[in-house]
C-alpha cells in the first residue's frame, strides 16, 4: 500500500512537475507537508545530494525520497513512478511531433506554466531560506541558548532538536509582537504554512535577542 | 549519440527543446526520445531506465550512508552548512527560467499571483500548474482571437 502511494505521489510529481529537476521540488515540499514520510530539513540535505551527484537531479531526488521512505524497493518505485508519466507523454508526443510544435494551444499552455512553476520554485526556495536562516536560528545565532516557551503549554525548546517538533510560532499582533506557539497548538488550526511564513520572521528577531 | 548515427545534432535540439516544454525531467524527456527513434516505444522505455539506473544505484548507497550518519553531530552540522548552498542552487535555478518564463507584463502577473498564492495557501501544487495552462491558452490563444476579430 505504502509503494501504491509512494507510486502515485511521485506519478503526480512527473506529470505536473515542468521544467527541469528543480520543479519537481514544490511536489516534494507538498509531499513532506502531506505525508509525513520525510521531514523538510531532510529534503534541504536531499537538494544538496542530487545535486552533486551525476545524474539528472529530479530523479535523484526521488530516488533519495523513495530511499527514506521504503528502501531499496521505495526508491525504485518511486524512480519510476517519476518516469512513468514522462515516458507515457513523450511516446505520444513523439507520434504527433509536428502538430505538437505548432500548436498554439499547446505553445499558450507553456506560456502560463513556464512562469507558473518559476514561481513555484521560488516559492521552495523561500521555504528552504526560512528554515536555514530562521528556524534553524537556534543554530546559526543562538546555538546553546534557549527560546521562549509555548504560551499555551509552556514547553521551551532549547536546541534545534527540540525545537523541531516544536516550532515556535508566533501568531502576529500590532508591532510584531506575539505569542510563542508550539507545533502541537499549530496543528489545531487548519492550516499551519501562512501563519508559520509569517510568524518566523519577528521569531528570528526573538531568537537572536534571546542569544544576546 | 552522433557517434553511433542514432540522432543528428538537430533532432537532439529538437529533442530537447520538446523535452523542456513537456512534463516531467528533461534529461529523461529526451533520452525517451532518443530511445523512441533508434527502437520504437520499447526503445523509449529502456533508453529512460539506463538514464536512471545509475542514479539509482549511487543515490541508494549514499542515501544508506547518509541516513546511517545522520545522527553525527559533524554530519549535521555539515548539512547545516550545505543548506546554505542549496538556498543558493534553488535562487539560481530561478533566475535561470526567470528569464525564459517572465517575458512581459502578463507572465510576471501571472507569476506573482502564483508565488503569492503558494505562499499563502495550503493548495497543492498541481492545483497551480493546471491553473497556470488553463490561463496561458487563456491569454494566449483566446484573448489574441478577440483582438484579430476586432
Amino acid at each position: 500500500m505504502l509503494y501504491l502511494q509512494l507510486f502515485w505521489e511521485f506519478f503526480k510529481t512527473g506529470l505536473f512537475a515542468i521544467g527541469g529537476g528543480m520543479a519537481t521540488l514544490p511536489f516534494l515540499y507538498d509531499m513532506a507537508d502531506k505525508t509525513g514520510w520525510f521531514t523538510r530539513a531532510q529534503l534541504a540535505d536531499m537538494i544538496a545530494v542530487s545535486e552533486s551527484t551525476p545524474g539528472p537531479i529530479g530523479v535523484n531526488m526521488a530516488t533519495y525520497v523513495g530511499f527514506l521512505t521504503g528502501g531499496v524497493p521505495g526508491a525504485v518505485t518511486a524512480t519510476v513512478g517519476l518516469i512513468a508519466p514522462s515516458v507515457i507523454v513523450i511516446l505520444i508526443v513523439a507520434a504527433f511531433l509536428q502538430a505538437f510544435r505548432d500548436s498554439k494551444y499547446v505553445a499558450g499552455a507553456f506560456y502560463g506554466l513556464r512562469p507558473a512553476s518559476t514561481a513555484l520554485i521560488t516559492a521552495a526556495g523561500l521555504v528552504v531560506v526560512r528554515e536555514t536562516f530562521w528556524l534553524t536560528g537556534g543554530v546559526l545565532f543562538c546555538r546553546g541558548s534557549s527560546l521562549p516557551p509555548c504560551c499555551s503549554c509552556s514547553r521551551a525548546g532549547s536546541s534545534r532538536r527540540e525545537l523541531a517538533p516544536h516550532r515556535v510560532h508566533r501568531t502576529l499582533r500590532p508591532r510584531g509582537r506575539g505569542v510563542p506557539l508550539c507545533g502541537r497548538v499549530n496543528a489545531k488550526r487548519k492550516s499551519s504554512r501562512p501563519a508559520a511564513f509569517f510568524c518566523c520572521v519577528p521569531c528570528s528577531v526573538l531568537a537572536r535577542d534571546v542569544a544576546g | 549519440m552522433e557517434n553511433k548515427g542514432w540522432a543528428t545534432e538537430e533532432e537532439l535540439a529538437n529533442w530537447f527543446a520538446i523535452g523542456q516544454c513537456t512534463p516531467g525531467v528533461i534529461a529523461v524527456n529526451t533520452a525517451t526520445f532518443a530511445g523512441r527513434k533508434v527502437l520504437g516505444n520499447i526503445g523509449g522505455v529502456v533508453a529512460t531506465l539506463g538514464v536512471v539506473f545509475p542514479s539509482l544505484i549511487i543515490i541508494s548507497l549514499l542515501a544508506g550512508v547518509i541516513t546511517t550518519f545522520a545522527e553525527v553531530a559533524w554530519v549535521k552540522n555539515a548539512f547545516a552548512g550545505i543548506r546554505v548552498c542549496v538556498c543558493v542552487l534553488i535562487f539560481n535555478a530561478v533566475v535561470k527560467l526567470w528569464k525564459k518564463s517572465v517575458v512581459d507584463k502578463k507572465t510576471l502577473a501571472l507569476y506573482a499571483l502564483i508565488l503569492l498564492a503558494s505562499l499563502l495557501t495550503d493548495l497543492s501544487p498541481v492545483i497551480f500548474v493546471l491553473f497556470a495552462a488553463v490561463s496561458g491558452i487563456v491569454l494566449q490563444v483566446a484573448l489574441k482571437k478577440g483582438g484579430e476579430a476586432e
